[in-house]
């Protein structure tokens, strides 16, 4: 089974993960939370941890750009994971492991249907054994 | 070598006027260290000492992060300087670091400095060498009588080769190095050549690339300490509780952890000197990743200078198209 750490904004994506529970609507159960006070407090070192602790694909989710509770949270997000993504594609690692979706507190439909398509994507890919810390995995 | 004893000359009749007029109470310069190859950064505060400064091609460390704590803070100092180490001084005053008030810059016009690691691919121990400084040759001497010359060309520094301002701007007085027409580096881009050649290779390549050149890494901290830009006060992989960073050299993950967050932390920063290269024992071209996040700032931003401190409304949005709201 695959991991994966979903960095939510605690204004509007960690929101609409909320309205999507109690409007009852589905969703894999292979996502872990982590409910994060803005977006732009997720930086490239909380990202690359999840990927050596056992995720096999990330998310940030933010309010919508123009829609930050800091008024300018969001905008930082943008610029450093875009550099983040190009980076780790230099590098030669999967960027597509990262995602970065802009959910607002009402949308809940999209935050349900943004993590069935990762998750699948992730399924896809497999695990993520390239940024894996190895000492992290049980002995076999 | 006449042309670089002309140089040194004029630096120290500078700095021993400087001293006696009491205008400084303190100069930052190079002297000579242990190594023929390797000038080391040298206070002085005496005039009858000026005779200790020097400079030419191996005149590496930078000196202007010797400004920022310690004794030299808050006192009248001056400061010799090439064009990379203006440019980083320039982006202390910015961020409120140092108070240009009291530094007296001398300015010298830079023509690159050499790479050790560029020129044991010429000579087995280039440390045992001394080196002549002859128009576009060079001659390294060993003490047993050996002679070796080559081309000035091909033991610069790579960053030497794609600097923008080799002679510092807007400083209080200006030395002209009497070497820098016979030696001035050609504006070849080396190191973009090779992102762009990187760029286009495939996957397995490049994280090939990457995990056996990271790998060599020993966590000697060597680039941490040489670069002039990467000196917070406390070190994110010095804090102890929680540990971001082990001892452990055998994982990649620990490696990539290391080498993308010092990118991201200096990236947009960067003054482009090149010292981390030449610090490096292992020869590993981390550079390559703030020169490509730069690259990337420059593509998506249009902006060099601290790019990573602001963010607009108005910038690229490479995540959703059409972008709600």
């Amino acid at each position: 089974m695959i991991k994966i750490a979903a960095f939510c904004c605690n204004w509007c994506s960690y929101a609409g993960a909320d309205l999507c529970g109690s409007s009852r609507l589905k969703y894999p159960a292979d996502i872990r939370i982590i409910r994060v006070p803005c977006s732009s407090r997720v930086d490239a070192s909380l990202v690359l941890r999840a990927f050596q602790k056992g995720a096999d694909g990330v998310m940030v989710n933010g309010c919508h750009p123009g829609d930050c509770h800091y008024v300018s949270g969001n905008y930082h997000t943008r610029r450093r994971m875009a550099l983040l993504k190009n980076l780790l594609k230099f590098m030669g690692l999967d960027d597509e492991r990262l995602e970065v979706n802009w959910i607002s507190g009402s949308e809940a439909g999209k935050f349900q249907q943004t993590v069935l398509d990762f998750t699948d994507k992730i399924n896809k890919l497999g695990p993520a054994e390239e940024m894996r810390d190895m000492r992290c995995q049980k002995p076999s | 070598m006449p042309k670089t004893q002309l140089t040194k000359d004029k630096l120290q009749q500078k700095v021993k006027e400087l001293l006696e007029s009491e205008k400084i109470e303190a100069f930052v310069g190079y002297g000579e260290g242990d190594l023929s190859l390797k000038k080391i950064p040298l206070v002085i505060t005496r005039p009858e000492d000026v005779s200790k400064l020097t400079f030419d091609q191996t005149s590496t460390p930078l000196l202007s992060r010797y400004l920022l704590d310690g004794e030299l803070k808050d006192k009248k100092v001056g400061i010799l300087l090439k064009g990379c180490d203006k440019r980083a001084l320039d982006l202390f005053e910015k961020e409120n670091r140092i108070n240009k008030e009291n530094i007296y810059t001398l300015g010298i016009s830079c023509n690159g400095v050499i790479s050790i690691n560029k020129m044991s691919e010429y000579l087995n121990d280039p440390t045992e060498y001394e080196l002549n400084f002859d128009g576009e040759k060079v001659k390294a001497s060993s003490k047993t009588g050996e002679e070796v010359e080559f081309d000035y060309q091909d033991i610069l520094s790579p960053h030497c080769h794609i600097c923008q301002s080799p002679t510092p701007e807007d400083v209080d007085d200006l030395i002209e190095n009497e070497a820098s027409e016979a030696l001035v580096p050609i504006k070849e881009d080396g190191i973009m050549d090779s992102i762009i050649e990187l760029e286009k290779a495939s996957k397995e390549e490049k994280y090939q690339y990457f995990i056996e050149s990271l790998n060599r890494c020993r966590r000697c901290f060597a680039c941490r300490e040489a670069c002039p830009v990467c000196n917070c006060p406390k070190c994110l992989f010095d804090i102890e509780n929680p540990r971001f960073l082990d001892k452990s050299t055998e994982e990649s993950a620990q490696h990539q952890y290391y080498h993308i967050l010092r990118a991201f932390h200096v990236a947009d920063r960067c003054v482009g000197c090149g010292e981390c290269e030449r610090a490096c024992p292992e020869e590993i071209p981390f550079y390559l990743l703030h020169e490509k996040i730069k690259k990337d700032i420059d593509e998506m931003f249009g902006e060099k200078e601290d790019a990573l401190s602001y963010a607009y409304p108005d910038d690229v949005e490479p995540f959703e198209e059409g972008g709600e709201a």
